[in-house]
């Protein structure tokens, strides 16, 4: 079952007699706008934005442009990175391969600027007689006072008929203690952050080999935490993932906690911090160790109502629908569209114990 | 006795009579009683009588009564009704006096001239306040050849249609949830079949249908866009009559008569699709999937006479609509891999289900406390109930071992109001006629229950077997609705009117309780030679609201009561007209209205019918409206032809500070039409044959569609590709216009009469848009070269040239 099929199918039986014609509609093809995406933060020196041309009909990237940051008028100027990759397209005619250079509809720009609390940025792109760009203060951060950890198995109410549990799920369960910013409206995001650094020893190879994986953004599970849910739901398993919105992008706001501190609570499962079946072959005793950063992100009004509204895209799909009420995309661009973001953070560390798996010792999956 | 005394006594009683004469002659009294059609026994609405060398009049009300006080003396009184022959009594009246009168049917339509202020029409007080005939809303061809109330209601100025061809109705700026839809009293909460393409009224069991837009009478309430008050059938007092009827898509039959002659009758109607009959037949032609969808509808009347001051009605209502679709799927075999035989059978059943609809039962007393009074108590009972569930099993026996996977999706929602209504008609004088009355409803409201359940067996062993509540099973609002209210028509002299008016409104849920003080007040002045100008004001409240997030009606669509944090729509309408029915026939009027909307509702951005587990109040937000409009209506009431022009010039919009829609901004309503042009013209040539055609334009409405594509940041650090939608409802669809005729044949018979009708939906096959998109996708050069995206804007029209055909036994 997926989400709508109901309604899809009276909308369709509409169309059996339905007739589709094109209308008029009359759009510039080069009515191209500068979109400036970027997430910024106090706690990174090296940033990134990427600069895209919106059109009507298209996304193409922005190579040669030039992008500045000024932080209390203080200018920085970025650098483009390369496109790092190809794409190949077919020609459906001729068969023939064509080599693309760059798949992504975007071009990513590097520069170097310390941000901290109250300062005033503004980013800057300019290409041609085209010019965008987004003004913002750095908010003040939030606080986590503290963290808690604790390895938990949610049993999710799945009964059968003799009324045992036939569901588990061993989680680590992340306790944490926030403080809001006094006197204002705030706005967060809860960011775990997970690297891990692998060791692989193979009997008879003589030495070890290290893989580093990371740092990736982990989803994690709330569980009703009212505040980290931010009024949308739990997830409610997988079968119903794509009907009822989850706060995916982890933005809440203080209205329950404003002026004030709060306990939240988060569960990421514990398959994450295990992850040996990745390594099983290629080594005979395989050491996991991992390091979380947990960072509450602080930042304004208008890109919180953009994560909020990623939120509803996340679930309702990207593309808009006849049957919802189309998302609009908050921008806090001038001259163009995009976002805008400085975070102020606050940052806790974690490294998790080592775990040690023995290949003699796993059970091997039969295939 | 002496010469002197039987002097005394002759100028004694000489005396008497003088003074017994002038007396009389000063004393007020009142001539009332019911008006009938001859024929059945039919009360009559809105017939008037007419004291002539005064020019006093009354009309009857909605149960067919009326009352007229004047000073006593000898009168000629003419009693009229629109179609009927015109009947005038001479008449002493030296006392109250009930006068109970039939009126014999007219061959034509002749105009009737009522002085009598009116509830609807020009010459009501009221304003923007129209009686649509019932014989024009049979005659007007619409689609399908299935006679539509709300469809022809559409056709009148300040009522915009929703989607192309669908039954929804918009007045002056609002919403369809904004419209107080009521069947002999009782609001219909879902007024649609077929997601709108029909109404659920059968013009068979409808007496009246009177719309009111603009001043509204303060014994209305609960909307804050317009009043529908249609009336059903009494029932044939006399002999049993009725109506079968075939159609395109439904078959009709309608039956009356007396249960006791002049004092007990029935009225009962019943309608539904042919699918009904041939869902046997689908399921024997589709083995393996089965899909049917079919609406019905049934009306039932009795009402008693049990005397000259009181009378009973029992109706009742139901409708349903519903759909199911079924499909089978199976397979058996052996596989073999290597040196492994698999046997399996599996097989599976895929159902769809949806179901909903209206159940009203209500019972009336009229009672006549004396000739200046009247009252009607009115006890009823209104179910609106959506159940949807969707659910697939499978079964898979392999080598033996059976394992199974249910799974059931189950969607409701539902309302039920139970209410007591007294209402009173207090005609003190001639200059006066005061109505008030109470009404208390208890609500109980199910905005939404969702759950579903997930079960799996293999072999004896249970894998999930779980239930999911999505939202709380036990959560319903209650709500409290009391009204008070109280009207006088007043005449200040022979040419103006003025009707001042309150309704006191409180309603009680969540533990929080809303005051709504809706002040009315409308005016009326003849200038003479047919010219007459009115003003009004009127404050309204709403206390329920419908969530849609479609552009068609849709089951799923929600009606929700305001909560404590959800606060009552409230609507400050003013309007002012000018009207001239100086030519006999003809009635013109020009209307103008400014409205305020506050708390009104839209689901916030990017949301929609499915959403949060916190419910649907997170899912919306309260926002602003503003309509303002000007109305043009010429109407030929009277004659072989008739029919109506409308022209109708509009502007409606939207605002949610908040933010939260729209990014704050001002935004232009879904079914914001610029201009609207009706044409509706009925011909009779004789009895035998006549001709309808109907003539609409609409600008197009607005819908949201993307204007660019636009890389997105997620938090993850990924960027995808998405439409960017810069404002809500930000293109303006294409106009939409369209010829709708219609023939009609009748043949006399033995026994009543049997009628063809031919009519053609949509003429010359316009393509009216009922849905739009953007339809993106890869664009080649001639050497099939990717060059770009094309992006093409679509239209799907559901409606094109339509003819039908119905036959009518009339009996």
């Amino acid at each position: 079952m997926r989400k709508h099929l109901i309604i899809t199918i009276l909308i369709a039986a509409l169309g059996f007699v339905a007739c589709e014609n094109t209308i008029r509609y009359e759009y510039d093809p080069s009515d191209g706008k500068i979109t400036i995406l970027g997430k910024l933060s106090t706690t990174d020196s090296k940033h990134s934005i990427f600069l895209s041309m919106s059109y009507p009909d298209r996304i193409d990237s922005l190579p040669g442009a030039t992008v500045e940051c000024f932080v209390n008028g203080s200018r920085s100027l970025a650098k483009a990175i390369p496109a790092g990759y190809t794409e190949e397209l077919v020609n459906w005619q001729t068969g023939e391969t064509v080599l693309v250079p760059n798949r992504f509809p975007y071009t990513q720009y590097e520069f170097e600027a310390n941000f901290k609390p109250g300062d005033k940025v503004r980013i800057e792109a300019s290409k041609g007689n085209l010019n965008a760009w987004a003004e913002l203060t750095v908010p003040q951060p939030g606080t986590i006072m503290s963290v808690d950890t604790a390895t938990v198995v949610k049993s999710f109410v799945y009964q059968d008929f003799d009324g045992a549990e036939s569901y588990e799920q061993e989680y680590v369960e992340f306790t944490l203690r926030l403080r809001d910013v006094q006197g204002e409206d705030n706005y967060y995001s809860m960011n775990g952050n997970l690297t891990q650094v692998t060791i692989l020893t193979s009997v008879g190879e003589g030495e070890n080999r290290v893989d580093t994986e990371g740092p990736y953004w982990l989803s994690y599970e709330t569980f009703h935490d009212m505040i980290l849910e931010d009024g949308y739901s739990s997830g409610m398993g997988e079968i119903f993932e794509d009907m009822v919105p989850v706060n995916s992008t982890h933005c809440f706001s203080d209205k329950l906690f404003k002026d004030t501190e709060a306990t939240v609570r988060f569960y990421i499962p514990s398959y994450y911090f295990k992850n040996y079946f990745y390594y099983i072959y290629d080594a005979d005793r395989i050491e996991i160790n991992s390091f979380l950063r947990i960072s509450m992100r602080s930042f304004d009004r208008s890109f919180y109502n953009y994560l909020r509204a990623i939120n509803n895209m996340d679930t309702y799909g990207y593309d808009v629908s006849p049957i919802i009420e189309p998302t609009m995309l908050p921008s806090n661009v001038n001259g163009g569209k995009g976002i805008v973001s400085v975070a102020a953070e606050s940052i806790v560390d974690l490294e998790f114990e080592p775990r040690v798996y023995y290949r003699d010792d796993i059970d091997f999956p039969v295939y | 006795m002496t010469r002197i005394g039987w002097t005394i006594a002759r100028v004694a009683l000489l005396l008497a009579l003088i003074y017994e004469g002038q007396a009389s002659a000063q004393r007020k009294v009142t001539i009332s009683g019911h008006i009938t059609d001859n024929d059945s026994g039919e009360t009559l609405i809105g017939a008037g009588i007419l004291e002539g060398v005064s020019g006093t009049g009354a009309v009857t009300n909605n149960f067919g009564y009326y009352s007229l006080t004047l000073r006593a003396g000898e009168y000629d009184f003419q009693y009229s009704y629109v179609g009927y022959k015109d009947d005038v009594r001479h008449i002493a009246l030296l006392r109250d006096t009930v006068i109970n009168v039939a009126l014999v049917s007219g061959e034509t339509l002749a105009s009737s001239k009522v002085v009598a202020s009116k509830d609807a029409g020009i010459q009501s007080t009221y304003l923007g306040a129209l009686d649509v005939p019932i014989a024009q809303i049979k005659n007007t061809p619409v689609l399908f050849g299935e006679a539509d109330v709300l469809k022809v209601l559409q056709m009148m100025p300040g009522v915009q249609g929703g989607n192309e061809g669908f039954s929804g109705i918009y007045v002056r700026g609002g919403g369809p949830d904004e419209n107080l839809i009521l069947l002999d009293g009782v609001p219909i909460y879902n007024v649609d079949h077929m997601l709108g393409i029909f109404s659920v009224f059968q013009p068979e069991a409808v007496k009246k249908v009177t719309l009111y837009k603009g001043s509204f009478p303060a014994r209305y309430g609960g909307r804050v866009s317009s009043i529908v008050d249609i009336r059903t059938n009494d029932g044939n007092m006399k002999e049993t009559h009725g109506t079968a009827s075939i159609g395109m898509i439904s078959d009709k039959l309608h039956l009356e008569g007396p249960i006791i002659k002049d004092k007990l009758s029935y009225s009962v109607s019943a309608r539904g699709m042919h699918t009904i009959l041939y869902s046997p037949i689908i399921k024997l032609l589709l083995k393996d999937s089965y899909a049917n969808y079919y609406f019905y509808d049934l009306n039932g009347k009795v009402t008693w006479r049990l005397s000259d001051r009181d009378r009973f009605y029992f109706g009742t209502y139901h409708g349903r609509d519903r759909f199911v679709y079924k499909a089978d799927d199976e397979d058996e075999g052996t596989e073999i891999i290597g040196d492994q035989t698999t046997n399996y059978k599996y097989n599976s059943r895929t159902e769809i289900g949806i179901l909903w609809g209206n159940t009203v039962g209500s019972a009336r007393w009229n009672h006549i406390f004396n000739s200046k009074l009247f009252s009607n108590t009115t006890l009823s009972y209104n179910r609106y109930k959506m159940a949807m569930s969707a659910g697939e099993k499978e079964t898979e026996i392999e080598n033996g071992v059976k394992s199974t996977n249910r799974y059931l999706l189950d969607y409701r929602s539902g309302i039920r109001d139970l209410s007591l209504r007294s209402d009173f008609d207090f005609n003190p004088s001639p200059t006066h006629l005061v109505k008030f009355g109470a009404e208390y409803t208890w609500h109980t409201f199910i905005p939404e229950r969702m759950s579903a359940v997930d079960r799996e067996i293999q072999g004896q062993e249970v894998q999930i077997d779980t239930t999911f509540h999505f939202t709380d099973p036990k959560k319903v609002h209650k709500g409290h609705e009391l009204s008070l209210y109280a009207e006088d028509d007043l005449s200040l002299g022979e040419h103006v009117t003025i009707n001042p008016g309150f309704r006191l409104s409180m309603f009680n849920t969540d533990g929080r309780t809303y005051w709504s003080l809706q002040p009315r007040v409308s005016a009326k002045v003849s200038a003479g030679n047919g010219l007459s100008f009115k003003a009004g004001y009127a404050r309204m409240a709403q206390y329920v609201h419908l969530l849609s997030s479609a552009q068609i009606s849709l089951p799923v669509d929600l009606w929700v009561p305001i909560t404590k944090d959800i606060k009552p729509v409230t609507s400050d309408q003013f309007s002012a007209g000018v009207y001239y029915d100086k030519i006999k026939g003809w009635e013109f009027s020009l209307e103008g209205y400014l409205k305020k909307m506050d708390n009104i509702l839209e689901y916030k951005d990017g949301t929609s019918m499915l959403g949060t587990s916190d419910g649907w109040e997170n899912r919306v937000e309260m926002g602003e409206g503003m309509a303002r409009g000007i109305e043009l209506l010429v109407q030929k009431t009277a004659g072989k032809t008739t029919g109506w022009f409308a022209y109708t010039l509009a502007k409606s919009d939207r605002i949610f500070p908040d933010g939260s829609i729209n990014n704050g901004e001002r935004f232009p309503y879904k079914y914001d039409r610029r201009h609207s042009i009706d044409i509706s013209v009925d011909h009779r040539f004789n009895k035998t044959w006549g001709i309808d055609g109907a003539w609409s334009f609409a600008t197009g409405g607005t819908t949201t569609v993307p204007v660019r594509q636009v890389a997105v940041l997620h938090p993850d650090g990924y960027i995808v590709d998405a439409q960017y939608v810069d404002h809500r409802n930000n293109f303006r669809i294409p106009p939409s216009h369209r010829l709708n005729l219609g023939a009609s044949y009748h043949k006399e018979r033995r026994r009543g009469e049997s009628v063809w009708n031919l009519s053609v939906y949509n003429v010359y096959n316009q393509m009216n848009p009922n849905f739009v998109f953007m339809d993106y996708g890869p664009d080649y050069d001639k050497n099939g070269n990717r060059i770009g995206t094309s992006l093409k804007m679509k239209k799907i029209t559901i409606l094109p040239i339509l003819p039908s055909i119905s036959w009518t036994r009339n009996f």
